[in-house]
């Protein structure tokens, strides 16, 4: 995995949830760029100015989505990322609030890799870095 | 010789013992030259009375009857199956007649079998209206009396009424009560007698839901005021009505009956302009038709009145649906809302506590208590949340087995479990019928709770079992051996954010038992405790029974 640097999209619109991921995310201990993007505006302008999203290897972007975004939401993004032939190999995780399992259901239906759980305090920032980091394992192993 | 004779006295003795009333006429002198004893019976007339009489003092229908004889006179032997005649106090008399002829030196006679058949009449017609009525019922496919139905009804025996007193106009009405007591008359059945566009327009804008009238100072007010029958064949000048309003056609008679039902004013028919005016035997006629009319204003009334009522009902409902729907939703945004804030008080705290190195200890500790609190608001939250959902829980009932979702919540806990080192126990459950979402919350919500409210020194043992007390309903009984209460809060402990300690190292939504009390509420059960100080705490929980399949 030498040189293999993932770049991570963080869609947040949530200061305080950005700093929470990105200070999670610094943990883990991998190499990786942060770009942050607030709403889903951002991340369509984002998408068409790299012209196909790709600043080095298509495979190497991750997105973290927030469901409830401004102007475009979550889902809205999600789709268009899944079904663009050029970003449809790109991982994406969805953040959400809500642990109802119609949520989670709908956010699987729409090809998201991962759906997770903001987490609440102390345990779960625990379980959220276990988790992160054991889908960055599986990432590179498929890479 | 011998032999007319004999005839002629059988003859004389058919004659005085006939049932019938056997009337013999000289057609010369138009009067009655013999009658037997039922006639006399019949008419009330004496025999010699009846020697001064001619056929039209006994008819009620003169020309009708004149007319008759004329045209049979001739023919023979006539048989006229319906003809009104009446007695010699003016009582009209409803009579079969079979009538001939025959001469006898050199006089003509007319004899007349009379038959009295009002009875048969009257029960004819009963019959007849019940028919209809039941004809028009059939046909509406229904044997609810709507609107509609006794629309139809009420201008079928109105039209009835006017052809059989020979009528022009007339209506028949629902009697109902102002604000004030006074009561005001509501037509079912009214012939239209428009005299200008005006009333033209009231009567078609109006017939569908009928008319109302209030003016009391009328003929057919005096009936309602009374509720007695008013005739009148003078109605002008009658001091009993206010007169006519300006344009009403002509009246010259009146006639308004009351229809009562079980001695209760609940309606009036009032007729107008018979030809030769309004007599009790109109009143006679009426008659079998007023049980019919009273009985369907009075099923009418019931049906109305349950129409108001369940249209009361359904308003009712919808404004608690809608209500229910808002503090549903507003719970459950609230609650969305709150929880936000609390996520970023707690997460601060771990961030905090992961500075360990430059904190002291009492900032440690302050840390912790704002941690602490924070997840005690949450939790609130989430009960909230629970509590506020279980009302919009649409999902359909189905048979439950409740050793599955007693393992799967088992499997669920496990955390929890392995965490106080705690069992559960449950032997052969049975299933239920309920909402699977619901019923998995309840068992759910116990486990914890038992768990929760465990003595610290023993493990937590839990103990689901059940008994079938009857084929009604099925009882589950959940038994721990925790901290236990007093029974005197064996209630208490069902409402809302109680809690009967104050430690708040115990955390709880404080709508745990809540929770499972409205969800065994919504599937028509019920929940139950008893508890023993440092003992432990017993569930039972009933289910009505329904059997599989």
């Amino acid at each position: 995995v030498i040189g293999m640097s993932l770049n991570i999209v963080i869609v947040e619109d949530d200061e305080n949830d950005y700093e929470l991921f990105s200070r999670i995310l610094k943990k883990c201990d991998f190499p990786f760029e942060i770009t942050w993007l607030k709403d889903g505006e951002e991340v369509i302008n984002y998408l068409e100015k790299t012209g196909g999203f790709v600043l080095k290897n298509p495979c190497n972007d991750v997105f973290f989505l927030d469901i409830n975004l401004p102007k475009v939401d979550g889902l809205e993004l999600l789709k268009k990322i899944k079904c663009h032939p050029a970003t449809k190999e790109c991982f994406v995780v969805i953040l959400s609030g809500s642990r109802m399992k119609q949520d989670l259901d709908i956010a699987k239906e729409n090809g998201s890799d991962f759906y997770l759980v903001k987490p609440f305090g102390k345990k779960e920032i625990n379980e959220f870095s276990n988790k992160i980091i054991s889908i960055f394992r599986d990432l590179i192993k498929k890479r | 010789m011998q032999e007319k004779l004999d005839s002629k006295e059988i003859y004389r003795k058919l004659f005085s013992s006939s049932s019938d009333a056997i009337l013999i006429l000289d057609v010369e002198s138009n009067k009655f030259v013999d009658v037997n004893d039922s006639a006399i019976a019949l008419y009330g007339y004496s025999h010699a009375e009846f020697l001064n009489l001619s056929l039209r003092d006994i008819s009620a229908e003169p020309k009708n009857n004149e007319k008759a004889i004329k045209e049979n006179l001739n023919e023979g032997l006539t048989k006229t199956p319906y003809r009104l005649h009446k007695n010699k106090e003016g009582e009209i008399l409803q009579v079969e007649l079979t009538a001939g002829t025959f001469k006898s030196n050199d006089r003509s006679f007319i004899y007349a079998l009379v038959r009295d058949i009002s009875e048969r009449k009257k029960h004819e017609r009963e019959l007849l209206i019940s028919k209809k009525i039941w004809d028009i019922l059939q046909s509406t496919q229904s044997l609810s009396i709507s609107h509609a139905h006794s629309k139809i009804i009420f201008d079928k025996v109105l039209d009835d009424l006017l052809e059989i007193t020979s009528g022009e106009y007339g209506f028949i009405g629902e009697v109902l009560y102002g604000e004030e007591g006074q009561p005001y008359l509501k037509t079912k059945a009214i012939t239209n007698i428009a005299w200008n566009s005006k009333t033209e327009k009231l009567y078609s804008s109006q017939k569908e839901l009928g008319l109302e009238f209030h003016n009391l100072d009328t003929l057919f007010g005096k009936v309602l005021t009374t509720g007695e029958k008013v005739i009148s064949n003078d109605p002008i000048n009658d001091p009993r009505g206010g007169g006519l309003p300006i344009g009403h056609p002509e009246m010259h008679s009146f006639l308004g009956i009351p229809i009562r039902f079980g001695g209760e004013l609940i309606g009036m028919v009032g007729l107008a302009n018979k030809p030769d005016g309004y007599f009790e035997s109109d009143i006679k006629k009426i008659e079998p038709y007023l049980d019919s009319c009273s009985t369907v204003l009075e099923a009418y009334r019931g049906y109305e009145q349950r129409i108001e009522a369940e249209k009361n009902l359904k308003n009712a409902y919808e404004a608690i649906k809608l209500s229910n729907k808002e503090l549903s939703t507003f719970a459950s945004i609230t609650s969305h809302d709150l929880k936000n804030p609390l996520r970023r008080i707690v997460n601060y705290c771990a961030f905090i506590e992961g500075e360990e190195a430059e904190l002291s200890d009492i900032t440690k500790q302050y840390v912790n208590k704002i941690e602490l609190a924070a997840y005690h608001a949450n939790n609130l939250i989430e009960g909230i949340l629970e509590y506020s959902q279980l009302g919009m829980d649409k999902t359909p009932h189905k048979v439950i087995d409740l050793k599955e979702i007693v393992s799967i919540t088992i499997e669920n806990l496990e955390f929890e479990l392995l965490e106080t080192k705690g069992k559960v126990d449950f032997g052969n459950l049975p299933s239920v019928f309920g909402s699977e979402f619901q019923i998995r919350q309840l068992f759910e919500n116990l486990i914890s709770n038992s768990l929760k409210y465990r003595r610290m020194d023993v493990p937590p043992n839990i103990k689901i079992s059940h008994h079938e007390t009857n084929r009604d309903h099925v009882q589950i009984i959940l038994e721990d051996n925790g901290i236990g209460f007093d029974n005197v809060y064996a209630k208490k402990i069902f409402d809302p954010f109680q809690r009967l300690d104050g430690d708040i190292s115990i955390l709880g939504s404080g709508l745990g038992l809540s929770i499972c009390k409205k969800i065994m509420l919504s599937h028509l059960g019920g929940i139950i405790a008893e508890g023993e100080v440092n003992r432990g705490a017993r569930f039972v929980i009933t289910f009505p029974f329904k059997e599989e399949g």
